[in-house]
């Protein structure tokens, strides 16, 4: 039970969390420049956007499931366990961020889900 | 008064007086100019983060099983089971090479779809493997490379759908 808690949240907190943090950097705008003061810039600017601390908070959230899990599995059991969330990723995406996700990104989110159940069965 | 309808005649440059050119607008609508410097700034990015991460989870791994078994009840027990992780060297090597991992990942985010960016980049979930085998020495199963064989024909086919197909009208299936 507690196995399926921990993934619970490591795949809703992470995946909600990146899907906020990526709202909050089209935000930001394009980053054009690597200079460290307009990098520096971009940060101040992105540390005012309210969904950079929401994505964060739910981040944190899911990083403190990932440690525990990590405590007692193998990172190569767990790691392609998390990957649950490209289904909510593209997803959200699509509904969340109002990107247009093609068919062929479609087929091979699909692949990649294949994938990772492949690797999930293979568990030794 | 609207200032901003109004289209000046001339300019003010150096106290001097120049007539007003028209502006002519470059690069982002006419594809081609910006569309390669946009994929291979994006191809670096996700370089640095299919590295980092898988790194950074192999740290934490380690860190994580040296410090384990960990108490978390009675409720006392969590300050001191927070304490012993984050006095282990491997969490903070794992954590430094996470925000690493982070930067790219916000800094790709910024100009490249989220839903691009997600599954180009879990050619991670091999490097991870690959990574567990030979520093951790976890055991990985033909059923399991297999997999991950089958993960990276996802992120070749969604690799050549463009990093960027939200703005335009028609899609670049090629």
């Amino acid at each position: 039970m507690l196995v399926f808690l921990l993934f619970a949240v490591i795949v809703a907190a992470g995946t909600g969390g990146e899907l906020c943090v990526s709202r909050a950097m089209k935000g930001v705008g394009e980053v054009e420049s690597f200079h460290p003061v307009e990098i520096l810039k971009i940060t101040l600017r992105a540390l005012r956007q309210p969904w950079m601390w929401a994505g964060v908070a739910m981040m944190a959230m899911a990083f403190f499931a990932l440690l525990g899990a990590l405590s007692m599995y193998n990172v190569s059991f767990v790691v392609p366990v998390t990957a649950l969330s490209y289904v909510a990723g593209a997803f959200g995406g699509a509904a969340f961020l109002r990107e247009r996700v093609t068919f062929w990104r479609w087929i091979g989110v699909l692949l990649v889900t294949v994938g990772v159940t492949l690797v999930f069965l293979g568990k030794s | 008064m609207n200032r901003s309808s109004q289209v000046p005649k001339e300019l003010i440059l150096y106290n001097k007086k120049v007539p007003a050119e028209p502006l002519i607008e470059i690069g982002r609508e006419s594809g081609e100019v910006a569309h390669k410097p946009l994929k291979v700034k994006t191809f670096l990015m996700i370089l640095i983060m299919v590295i980092a991460g898988p790194v950074g989870n192999v740290f934490l791994s380690k860190g994580m099983k040296e410090v384990s078994p960990l108490t978390l009840w009675p409720p006392a027990q969590v300050f001191h089971s927070a304490l012993k992780i984050f006095t282990t060297i491997p969490i903070w090597l794992g954590i430094s090479s996470l925000i690493t991992f982070f930067i790219a990942y916000m800094l790709v985010l910024s100009w490249a779809d989220y839903s691009y960016v997600q599954p180009v980049s879990s050619v991670a979930y091999g490097v991870v493997a690959l990574l567990g085998y030979l520093v951790l020495g976890e055991k990985v199963s033909a059923l399991r490379w297999a997999g991950i064989a089958v993960i990276c024909l996802g992120v070749f086919v969604v690799s050549r759908t463009g990093p960027q197909t939200t703005r335009r009208k028609t899609a670049e299936e090629a």
